[in-house]
């Protein structure tokens, strides 16, 4: 069996934002679509970085929550004071306040298993897929891959 | 004397103490590289380094206790007395501060402090932000307790466990000759900390129904473990406590207990030794060696003939000593300091004729020293700096300045206390 490629099931439909864009904007596509991420793009769409759903989710929650290695003791998130669930209501947050910078990257001949092992290593829904120069191609995800692998069990 | 070796060594301690302070390379880097140093220039020996510098009982006891509390620690216990006291204060912040200061106190005696810090804050940021809190308050009282505990005993900090196994003095002696100081300087600090805070700590009435949003009983993970290390930690500090009934040495008691803890726990013993902190088990092994360079060539003996002939008196002496190493231990790294101190100190004691006995002040008046003197800035103890690091998740971060202006003043108090406390204790 010849090798599946990421070309053949990657998502070409992209849903991207530039780095000025309001953060509620970006919140806003998360709404609208089930998609884990969403790539920040230049205006020539070279990739510059990729903000994921669940580092907006961190956004309501305190910074310090990642000095504990166990929150179970922790019911009611809502008394903290930093807890802010209208954050982003503010026009001042921007895409770049929140998004990662060197999002882990494929191109179009990239394995789909080599993917799903990335994935699985960067502990990320979405890959980017560029060319040579850096430009935003299309976008695969876990689902994508699913859908690849698991398809056949389909009844 | 041959010349060569004394200045080489000499230089070669100096050199490491500088980079070691300036702190622009890791610590354990430049106190191997400065042993090795040592052994090619035939200074001191392999030899001499295992059998006359390295001291085992230090290294001994030091492994031992991280392994305990590093098992310990994976119960989720002390996570649970804090925020337990966080329930019995009711919400009020004054009592809260009050209370995570005296169990960081408690936990810095009989932890280390780095640990005890990083157990402690992340709980302290919690509770201030379900209070509505600034929890800048908080976290630097929790820097002044967590050096002034460490004080407090044999296995506190580690100029204590440099000073016992040196010295050969027990937990009991630590116990009985620092405690109680200790907890004069601890109580006159907290109501420092209430005066200068007391525009912070202006209680707005507290909701109960806040306390409710958390459940201390989950943070217990494992209730065999808990058992099972509470035994072991209880034993451990019994044997310690009758060490001079039973004669085996704290490193052996410490490194048996690890050993039947690892053994019954259950634990993955890969994982708990890759947990160990060998990066300071080797930095006091090289530092054995770096001070025994200065021992083997003659110039321990030399400095410690100047002080012996200098005529001061031994109550001079100590307060020479206690002022002198707490404020060196503001500004620089407690543990070389008290590494070099403790051969000098033993050489000129033996010149004066003064009996172990006699000379014991000395030895309270350098740990006192050393251990209170990490309160003066904010960069004289790795606490210190693990606390800032937390507050920089904060809107108002702990910084040199802010710091200094506490800790120096919490420091001369402690210190001043201190030194009344020699004095009546042993020289009236």
């Amino acid at each position: 069996m010849p090798s599946r490629l990421v070309e053949k099931f990657m998502t070409t439909e992209l849903i991207t934002c530039h780095r000025g864009d309001k953060l509620r904007d970006v919140a806003a596509l998360f709404a609208a679509k089930p998609i884990g991420a969403v790539p920040v793009v230049k205006k020539d769409n070279r990739l510059c970085g990729i903000i994921s759903k669940i580092d907006l989710l961190g956004f309501f929650l305190p910074e310090y929550l990642e000095l504990f290695s166990n929150i179970d003791f922790i019911q009611d998130f809502s008394t903290l004071q930093s807890c802010n669930l209208d954050v982003l209501d503010s026009n001042l947050l921007l895409a770049t306040d929140v998004m990662s910078y060197e999002p882990p990257t494929i191109t179009l001949d990239t394995p789909l298993l080599k993917c799903a092992a990335l994935m699985q290593k960067k502990g990320v829904e979405l890959l980017c897929v560029i060319d040579e120069e850096n430009h935003l191609l299309g976008v695969i995800s876990s689902t994508d891959i699913a859908r690849a692998f698991f398809g056949k069990y389909l009844g | 004397m041959n010349n060569f070796p004394t200045i080489a060594a000499v230089v070669i301690f100096v050199g490491a103490f500088a980079l070691i302070v300036s702190e622009k390379v890791h610590r354990t880097k430049v106190s191997s590289l400065g042993a090795a140093l040592l052994f090619v220039l035939g200074i001191v020996t392999l030899d001499q380094a295992w059998h006359n510098y390295i001291d085992f009982q230090t290294l001994g006891l030091l492994l031992g206790m991280m392994i305990l509390v590093n098992i310990t620690r994976r119960t989720g216990v002390f996570e649970f007395v804090a925020l337990r006291i966080a329930r019995w204060t009711g919400g009020n912040y004054t009592k809260i501060l009050i209370g995570f200061a005296v169990i960081t106190a408690v936990f810095s005696a009989f932890l280390d402090n780095v640990t005890t810090v990083l157990l402690i804050a992340p709980i302290s940021l919690y509770i201030a932000d379900l209070l509505g809190q600034n929890p800048r308050p908080l976290l630097m009282v929790e820097i002044l307790a967590s050096n002034i505990g460490g004080a407090a005993t044999l296995i506190g900090d580690p100029p204590n466990v440099l000073i016992g196994s040196a010295v050969g003095l027990g937990f009991m002696d630590f116990l009985t000759n620092l405690a109680p100081i200790i907890i004069v300087i601890l109580v006159v600090n907290l109501f420092y900390a209430r005066f200068i805070f007391r525009h912070q700590l202006r209680s707005n009435p507290i909701p109960v129904e806040k306390l409710a949003a958390f459940e201390e009983e989950r943070t217990i993970r494992d209730k065999v473990l808990l058992v099972k290390s509470g035994i072991v930690l209880g034993l451990t500090l019994l044997a310690f406590m009758l060490h001079d009934l039973i004669g085996v040495r704290p490193a052996t008691v410490a490194l048996i207990a690890a050993a039947v803890l690892t053994f019954i726990s259950k634990q993955d013993v890969e994982e708990l030794l890759q947990e160990v902190e060998w990066p300071t088990l080797f930095f006091f092994g090289g530092l054995f060696v770096l001070v025994g360079g200065l021992e083997a060539t003659g110039i321990t003996t030399m400095l410690a003939g100047l002080i012996a002939g200098s005529g001061s008196s031994l109550l001079l002496l100590a307060v020479v000593i206690l002022w002198g190493s707490a404020i060196l231990s503001g500004f620089l790294d407690n543990i070389p300091f008290v590494a070099a101190m403790i051969p000098l100190l033993m050489t000129t004691i033996a010149q004066l004729g003064l009996t172990t006995a006699q000379a014991e002040p000395l030895w309270w008046a350098l740990s006192l020293g050393a251990c209170l003197g990490g309160n003066g800035t904010l960069i004289g103890a790795s606490a210190n700096l693990i606390i800032a690091g937390v507050s920089q998740k904060t809107r108002d971060p702990i910084n040199f300045r802010n710091y200094f202006k506490v800790g120096m003043t919490s420091m001369l108090i402690s210190v001043t206390l201190a030194t009344g406390y020699i004095y009546l204790r042993y020289f009236l």
